[in-house]
């Protein structure tokens, strides 16, 4: 079989369980008593065994099923689950993510689990050498099996009215496992007979404790044809040879499955096979999300060129309609979207597992707290959030969170919490990670930028303290940070803002010494297609992210105040630097300062600027596309998409553009 | 006639993989279900020629939905899948009535030689 089709979903599905083990090993560790999440962590260590094994993955499919086994006596009873069990457990879970990342990235990991392996099984067998009594599942009674398959026999008849008959089988040796085959022959035979005797005993053929050749000898109503052909119908059976008991010559039927296949196999039918299932749901790839936002996305600019051409001609119908199919259009916007969305819980799963690890790790007692897990982002922006949340959490428990005893020492609650919340508000999703800790010194960190050269010495005091805790997101300063070893990769808080920044979000630090820090993670909800303001500069028109704007403003010219070089402007009681947006992008001309002024009131860089503009023209919504070289070399612009006059406009890179 | 399938496994990966196996004018595949307790009302409800029967499942084990349908349909045809090391399960569920037993990794030939013999039954 052509198993490469079925790597996709094989990889979503197990990361799906493996998630899922994550959360019920936690909740495990908390309440190990709990029979339910017991049996359900495992029925996903076997589900992962399985599908595994199917794929050929025999590293996973292997160690999946020690955790398995080590499982099935927590379920028993058997094993106390204590946290060095817990531990185990955990050591399992990463190897098989790191196996998992391996099938996904092509390139296979090559881990050494034996020794995790020989410490599973360690437990076990302390435990087996314990109690023995728990094991009878494994192994069932012989009496026990005897009575339970005597039960079923209808056809069975009396010794004294049957024909004694022996029968010889060999099971092939290439069968998956030789000891069920032959248990399946015995018992098929002693559906139409009385099993007088069997060599080798039945419990060894069960343990496959066999040469693959079984002798029964039998008391039956049926024909030895009778015989013969139903164990034709029985798989992996390399031949067999049925005889009366007494006969010296045995005759042997080889068997030849194929052509037995072939006979039977005669199409009887014609036509597609109807498909008669209820599906509730259906699984597809990101991929085909991808390119429905895309189609919608070329949608939108065709509706635009339409309107464009509609507005010359006058016809009520032609404009009906074009009302009537934009609505539609917007509708199946929001439908690709909603189907795009998925809730921020499958970001947050694997959180409190870091937080439990590092505060292992430091010796520290945290508390993770996650509030909002319903609301739901687009699959892209999420899986984009992953390592940035992680790298934020482990800053919280390393930096931030003190330890117990200096917790104790400071009048704290000796656990230290971190407080999670998603919000959502209109069309962003606003991310909370909020700590009790010790919070930031700002202070050190300016001291800290001057020393390595981030800040000019002589601007230190000028430096406020909102602007000296986000320069923890220059690169200069946080990959300085020693990288731990439990997220894996040394991503600092510069790789964090990057990647928020880059799926046009934005980040804000807040910090109180000893009460704690909460970082604010602004999402939008979606990418790609986005709301813009279009503005004209130079005669050329450009497009700004609508969620990046605070506020547009037209301005006196007499309103304009000047200190040194930099013109300012007062807007809602506070003093706006006005730049101008020609400079930023060195564009030809001289700014002519009209009477009213056009300001786009933005954030950057954590401060708000005004950027001076020619005038506003409209607002749209906007398909994306990203650049390609060489003009995705040039600084400023994130994309570009294509208005109704078929013009094609660039798209702002606002965290960039200075 | 085609053969009527129902496919019982709690991993929509594992049921995509055996319905691929059905494919042709020979099988159809009339159902799936997630669990034993699925399993069974799916049973009544579409009287399959042939079910694949996972063993580990939530709500209902495939070893008791094996026990529940046999018990009421005694001619039913099951076959289970399972997973190597399982071999009591197997036994348990062979002592229930299930007519054969397929192990993962699954190759296609040897399933639909495996299915086709106990439906000729």
């Amino acid at each position: 079989m052509d198993m490469s089709k079925y790597k996709g979903m094989f990889i979503s599905e197990t990361k799906e369980h493996l998630q899922s083990m994550n959360k019920l090993i936690i909740s495990l560790e908390k309440d190990p008593q709990n029979q339910e999440n017991i049996e359900a962590l495992f029925r996903e260590a076997h589900s992962v065994k399985g599908m595994a094994a199917s794929m050929g993955y025999n590293d996973i499919s292997e160690l999946s099923h020690k955790m398995e086994d080590m499982m099935d006596l927590f379920r028993k009873g058997t094993i106390k689950l204590d946290s060095s069990a817990v531990d185990l457990l955990f050591e399992g879970l990463d190897n098989l993510e790191l196996m998992l990342k391996g099938i996904e990235n092509d390139e296979p990991a090559d881990i050494d689990y034996s020794s995790l392996i020989s410490r599973m099984q360690d437990v076990q067998n302390v435990t087996k050498s314990d109690v023995p009594i728990e094991r009878p599942e494994k192994t069932p009674q012989p009496e026990v099996v005897e009575t339970r398959v005597a039960e079923p026999q209808i056809k069975k008849p009396s010794q004294s009215e049957g024909i004694k008959l022996t029968v010889d089988v060999k099971i092939d040796p290439s069968s998956q496992i030789p000891g069920m085959r032959g248990f399946l022959v015995y018992k098929n035979l002693s559906n139409i007979s009385e099993i007088m005797s069997i060599s080798p005993d039945i419990e060894s053929v069960k343990q496959g404790d066999f040469d693959n050749a079984i002798s029964f000898q039998i008391s039956t109503d049926q024909s030895i044809v009778q015989v013969e052909a139903m164990l034709k119908k029985m798989v992996d059976l390399a031949g067999f040879s049925v005889h009366k008991f007494d006969e010296s010559v045995a005759q042997v039927v080889e068997e030849d499955s194929k052509s037995q296949v072939r006979k039977e196999a005669s199409p009887t039918r014609s036509g597609p096979p109807k498909k008669a299932q209820q599906v509730r749901t259906v699984r597809v790839t990101t991929d085909l999300l991808d390119n429905l936002i895309n189609i919608v996305g070329e949608m939108i600019i065709a509706r635009s060129r339409l309107f464009e051409v509609g507005k010359e001609i006058s016809s009520d119908p032609l404009h009906e309609g074009m009302v009537e199919m934009s609505n539609l259009i917007r509708d199946l916007h929001g439908q690709v979207m909603s189907v795009r969305m998925t809730p921020i819980e499958s970001l947050m799963e694997r959180l409190p597992r870091v937080v439990r690890d590092l505060a292992r790790k430091g010796g520290k007692e945290v508390e993770l707290a996650i509030d909002g897990k319903d609301i739901e982002l687009d699959r892209a922006i999420l899986d984009e959030m992953g390592d940035p949340l992680v790298h934020i959490l482990r800053n919280c428990v390393d930096h931030g969170i003190e330890t117990i005893e200096d917790r104790k020492a400071a009048g704290k609650n000796p656990v230290g919490l971190i407080k999670i919340r998603a919000m959502r508000e209109k069309d962003q999703v606003y991310i909370n990670i909020q700590d009790d800790g010790r919070g930031m010194d700002v202070e050190k960190i300016k001291r800290k930028a001057v020393a390595r050269g981030i800040v000019k010495k002589e601007k230190f005091h000028l430096i406020s303290d909102k602007e000296a805790l986000m320069l923890v997101c220059h690169s200069g300063l946080s990959t300085a940070e020693k990288v731990t070893d439990v997220s894996g990769r040394g991503v600092g808080m510069d790789a964090v803002k990057s990647v928020v920044d880059s799926i046009g979000g934005s980040l804000h630090i807040d910090s109180t010494p000893n009460a704690g820090t909460i970082i604010t993670l602004k999402l939008p909800l979606t990418v790609a297609i986005v709301h813009v303001l279009l503005v004209n500069v130079n005669d050329e028109i450009l497009a700004i992210p609508i969620n990046k704007i605070i506020r547009t403003a037209e301005v006196e010219k007499g309103d304009l105040k000047r200190s040194q070089k930099q013109m300012a402007v007062l807007i809602d009681n506070e003093l706006i630097p006005l730049l101008s947006l020609k400079r930023i992008l060195k564009m030809k001309g001289k700014d002519v300062l009209t009477q009213q002024i056009p300001v786009v009131v933005v954030e950057m860089k954590n401060k708000k600027i005004g950027l001076v503009v020619d005038s506003f023209v409209e607002q749209q919504e906007a398909f994306v596309k990203p650049l390609e070289a060489p003009l995705s070399w040039v600084k400023g612009f994130s994309g570009a998409t294509i208005l109704g006059d078929g013009s094609v406009i660039f798209v702002l890179d606002m965290p960039n553009l200075l | 006639m085609s053969i009527k399938v129902l496919i019982v496994d709690d991993a929509v990966f594992m049921r995509n993989m055996i319905k691929d196996i059905f494919t042709g004018d020979e099988f159809e595949v009339v159902g799936e279900a997630a669990n034993g307790v699925e399993a069974i009302e799916k049973y009544k409800e579409l009287q399959p020629d042939v079910v694949t029967m996972d063993i580990v499942m939530p709500l209902k084990s495939g070893i008791e939905a094996v026990k529940e349908i046999v018990t009421e349909f005694n001619d039913a045809r099951i076959v289970m899948c399972s997973a190597l090391g399982q071999d009591s399960l197997i036994m348990e569920a062979i002592e229930a009535g299930a007519k054969d037993f397929i192990v993962k990794p699954f190759k296609a030939d040897k399933v639909i030689e495996i299915v086709k013999r106990i439906v000729a039954d």
